[in-house]
């Protein structure tokens, strides 16, 4: 299925995601993302959110959401007809799982 | 407690199960009982408002995925444009499309690592659907909300 790409850019989520990282530091470590359709078939973007070990601990739920709203009101992809979908995680357990698709990219 | 009720609690003790180090069968089980535990909780209101109580089962089988994500989408999308529903069943809607595509990962996708921050969050978002449920389940808004669950579209009132 093809993806409407060309409604919004990824340089465009990557500038979000740099807003969010930069606004929400120390607590977001970083952020990255998937465009694929989801289980049924919907145009979706997936958010993969890295935190620190304290958030997670201590503010899980306030950072998620902080974190869940600024990604909204930069981007509002709901309203290009996206699905989004949000996962996270903290450092150390990024550390123990060594999942690929939460490494930092390296260019 | 209620079916509903027992599954949310189940998602809970199950992502509780091993303190230290997670299985992740049981973070796994803990999202996907996450999600069935609103969805049950969905059609057991819809099809507590059918008189013939013998063909609520029956009439619970009708509920698919699919249809009442469209129906979900439609609420959080008429919530976006201005209209006048409640905040609490744009959290039910919100939430229940959340939990059914990490229900559908933590069942189907088995190179999907689960950590129990994200669970955490999981099981928050039925909770919260479960109490915004709680505080509007009576009002007319949710009512047709729970209508278009099954069936099909409503005409314009």
């Amino acid at each position: 299925m093809l993806l409407p790409a060309g409604i919004v850019h990824d340089s465009q989520i990557n500038a979000a995601i740099a807003d969010v990282c930069r606004e929400l530091a120390p607590d977001v470590k970083r952020i990255r993302f998937d465009r694929r359709a989801d289980w049924s078939g919907d145009d979706a973007v997936y958010f993969r959110i890295l935190i620190s070990d304290d958030a997670a601990e201590t503010r899980l739920r306030e950072t998620m959401k902080k974190t869940v709203s600024m990604l909204e009101s930069c981007l509002d992809l709901e309203a290009l007809g996206f699905f989004v979908y949000y996962n996270v995680r903290s450092e150390s357990e990024q550390a123990a799982l060594r999942e690929k698709s939460w490494e930092d990219v390296v260019s | 407690m209620s079916f509903p009720e027992d599954l949310l609690q189940q998602a809970y003790d199950l992502a509780d199960k091993e303190p230290g180090e997670p299985k992740q069968a049981s973070l796994r089980r803990a999202v996907s009982t996450a999600y069935y535990s609103l969805f049950h909780l969905l059609i057991d209101e819809a099809v507590s408002k059918w008189a013939v109580e013998r063909q609520r089962s029956l009439l619970a089988r009708t509920f698919g995925h699919d249809r009442m994500k469209k129906v979900c989408d439609e609420a959080v999308k008429d919530v976006k444009s201005g209209a006048r529903l409640p905040a609490e069943l744009n959290t039910v809607a919100h939430n229940f499309i959340q939990l059914q595509d990490h229900r559908h990962t933590a069942d189907y996708d088995n190179s999907r690592q689960w950590a129990r921050a994200d669970v955490s969050i999981v099981l928050t978002l039925a909770t919260d659907a479960f109490n915004a449920w709680s505080a509007i389940g009576a009002q007319d808004d949710a009512q047709d909300f729970l209508l278009q669950l099954f069936l099909p579209k409503l005409p314009r009132q």
